[in-house]
């Protein structure tokens, strides 16, 4: 039973505190656990829409419960880490949360990474296989690409890329998803076919590729769709 | 390869040779006599004096020209059996095979000398670029002795060692060895060559009688802290001592270079924490003490005097902390930054092919959501061009650059980011229109003075952020300003041209 309040896994009490009073203000209904343990006895008695989940917690690595919890659930799961663990915040989007906030962070980052991930489970529930945002227009399941009314030739590549994004618009993919799903497992080293090909889509599609609307990118993790 | 000394073979089979090879052909021409006549006989001994000339010293080839003559007179010129010559024509033809014999047993040796000398020069020009490719592959010296040591006695046939002395014990130690252990030369002729720079052993001059060769790596210059090849002498053939000695000299040469970038390279690494040491303490002292001073002065300001306060002196106190918050945290990254760049193992460092455009595309996203917003405009002239560096620390080295700028820029035209490539270099470079550097700046110096400050507030440790990265990437830092006035300034890194494979 999915309950309409938000699961903050945090044993910082300090940053407890503050997501707490921030959500609040913000007419979320936040729910504090302060371990692995209390948060697995959480979700047992209600699934939340949404987890704040901090990589390092007091009676465990907050990636296992990640990985425990895609095999039953898919809500939402935004990490917490700090600035300096890049590889961590990679380990944790491969293993399936959502965004990251790297530490510290303001209330309107995190509020606005909230209503991104909230927005794409709500689109992702209406099963359109639609994506609309400003002047682009991707029909998954046709595999239609318009921007501005006009259609879009992409090559095969580009086009695997952008569909791949549209699946789960705002969900952060990382650079080894990515390359591991388009191209196959054994180039998930070879970020350069990735740069090289981004770049190539963003000149379609994008007014000014070095300003992008659309193909966003998490600097050191990858990338993702913009939504409203 | 040894010198092969003809003289050494055995005599005796030599002259067997020779005897058989007359007799071969003596034979030969007694069936040929009757189709060729003298000339085609003539031929015939002419081959044998060619093979011998080959084969043989000088002296020995002269002899048998004369032999060859003997017998085509005894056997083959008219009246037969006998020295005598019946005629002006056979004399003219016997002298002329003796000239003729004489000339090209001559012309052959000189051949054969000059081959022999191109063969040596062959072998040594070989040996010595395998020598050099050992030390261009090899980044451990120790490693590359030991390779080298293993190349020579494969090509010597004989063990070979580097000895080092120790300048406390008078031991000698070994470096490296084609056999650990075997090469046993004396502690005192090793000093003794170390210490006069001289070369020892057979045909060299000094101490010929022992069973080594010992050449300092030192001969041209002594220096105690320098190395010996030795090379155990083989029992029947003797190695050149031309070829010992340029060998010797090679491999000093390489192992001094190799020496020299070693101590170049700690010393750039000591400079490099120096730099960074110096960066960090001034951030400490600096960008640090002044914003915690102004969080800890209005925090407490609310606490004590907050009911006293108005509404809009408590606004204005907790917009003070919060920005000096984010200048703080924003050090603190640089901080962090500069300890993990002055970390000396690269683990904390990730490589990986980076796109110049979506890094400053990302960059320039991230001001643009700020609350106060620098001008900023691209300008790209490199597109689809990749750089192979830590996205992290490109990005944070940018971003010190753009706040560097922005806080120096007087125009009312955009702080400019330009994505460049020139000739093997991807320069990205921030632009700005301020105040310029002081005319006593020393532009290779930038990032490694704090003195100099464009403006009030964090420029130093910005450039020493910047440098520091671009160390870590094999670039530069780049600064072009003009001086005085209301001037364009370049401040740019430059990343070495790579190709992805």
């Amino acid at each position: 039973m999915i309950s309409d309040y938000i699961l903050v896994v945090e044993d910082d009490e300090q940053i407890a505190h503050f997501l707490v009073a921030s959500l609040s203000a913000a007419k979320h209904l936040p729910k504090l656990a302060k371990s692995l343990e209390e948060a697995n006895k959480c979700l047992g008695e209600n699934t939340p829409k949404l987890m704040i989940l901090d990589l390092g917690l007091p009676d465990g690595d907050g990636k296992d419960l990640i990985q425990k919890i895609r095999k039953q659930f898919d809500f939402p799961i935004i990490v917490l880490s700090a600035r300096q663990e890049e590889q961590e915040k990679i380990i944790a989007l491969n293993e399936g949360a959502d965004d990251y906030l790297s530490k510290p962070f303001n209330v309107e980052e995190l509020l606005a990474r909230i209503n991104v991930c909230l927005r794409r489970t709500l689109k992702m529930s209406m099963r359109d296989q639609r994506y609309q945002y400003k002047d682009l227009i991707i029909d998954v399941s046709a595999g239609l690409v318009m921007c501005e009314g006009n259609e879009i030739h992409l090559s095969p590549i580009e086009h695997k890329l952008l569909m791949l994004l549209a699946t789960k618009p705002g969900k952060i993919f990382t650079q080894r998803q990515l390359l591991s799903e388009i191209w196959g497992p054994e180039y998930v080293d070879d970020t350069h076919y990735l740069r090289i090909h981004m770049g190539r889509l963003r000149a379609k599609v994008e007014k000014v590729s070095a300003e992008p609307e659309y193909l966003l990118t998490e600097l050191g993790i990858g990338y993702r769709l913009a939504i409203s | 390869m040894t010198n092969r000394n003809p003289s050494k073979r055995p005599i005796l089979l030599e002259a067997m040779s020779i005897f058989l090879g007359m007799i071969g052909v003596t034979a030969l021409s007694h069936v040929v006599d009757d189709y060729l006549g003298l000339a085609g006989v003539s031929f015939l001994y002419l081959i044998l004096v060619i093979w011998v000339s080959y084969k043989s010293q000088l002296a020995t080839s002269i002899f048998v020209a004369i032999a060859s003559f003997l017998l085509i007179n005894f056997f083959y010129v008219e009246p037969r059996y006998t020295f005598a010559i019946g005629s002006i024509e056979s004399w003219s033809a016997l002298l002329g095979f003796l000239l003729v014999s004489i000339a090209i047993t001559s012309l052959v040796h000189q051949l054969r000398g000059q081959k022999d000398i191109a063969e040596k020069e062959t072998f040594k020009a070989n040996l010595l670029r395998a020598i050099i490719e050992i030390f261009s592959v090899e980044t451990d010296s120790i490693v590359a002795l030991q390779k080298f040591c293993l190349l020579l006695k494969k090509e010597l046939g004989c063990e070979v060692a580097i000895l080092r002395l120790d300048q406390i014990t008078k031991n000698s130690v070994e470096l490296a060895s084609s056999k650990p252990g075997e090469v046993r030369l004396d502690s005192w002729y090793l000093s003794h060559a170390i210490e006069y720079g001289a070369m020892l052993g057979p045909h060299t001059g000094t101490l010929e009688a022992i069973d080594y060769w010992c050449v300092p790596f030192g001969r041209f210059y002594k220096s105690h802290e320098l190395p010996a090849l030795v090379i155990e002498r083989a029992h029947e053939e003797d190695i050149e001592v031309s070829l010992i000695r340029a060998i010797a000299d090679q491999l000093s040469v390489h192992y001094q270079k190799r020496i020299a970038e070693i101590k170049a390279k700690d010393a750039g690494e000591l400079a490099h924490r120096e730099s960074i040491q110096k960066a960090f303490l001034s951030s400490i002292s600096h960008d640090m003490r002044t914003p915690l001073t102004t969080i800890i002065g209005a925090s407490s300001s609310l606490l004590k005097q907050g009911r006293q306060l108005g509404e809009a002196q408590f606004i204005k106190l907790l917009e003070l902390i919060h920005s000096e918050s984010v200048y703080l945290n924003d050090s603190t990254e640089n901080i962090l930054s500069l300890v993990k760049l002055g970390m000396s193992d690269g683990n904390h460092i990730r490589m990986d092919w980076q796109s110049p455009e979506e890094i400053v595309g990302a960059v320039m996203s991230r001001y643009s959501n700020r609350e106060i917003k620098p001008s900023l405009e691209l300008v790209m002239r490199a597109k689809d061009e990749l750089i192979y560096g830590d996205q992290a620390l490109i990005v944070l080295a940018l971003t010190n650059l753009i706040e560097n700028a922005s806080k120096a820029h007087l125009g009312s035209n955009p702080i400019q980011i330009s994505v460049d490539r020139v000739d093997d270099q991807i320069r990205i470079g921030v632009i700005d229109e301020g105040a310029g550097f002081p005319k006593d700046f020393d532009k290779g110096l930038a990032g490694q003075q704090q003195s100099y400050q464009r403006n009030k507030k964090g420029f130093g440790l910005g450039l020493s952020i910047v440098r520091a990265v671009m160390d870590k990437h094999e670039g530069r830092l780049i600064v072009e300003s003009e001086f005085g006035g209301n001037q364009r300034t370049y401040v740019g890194m430059a990343f070495p041209y790579r190709v992805s494979a």
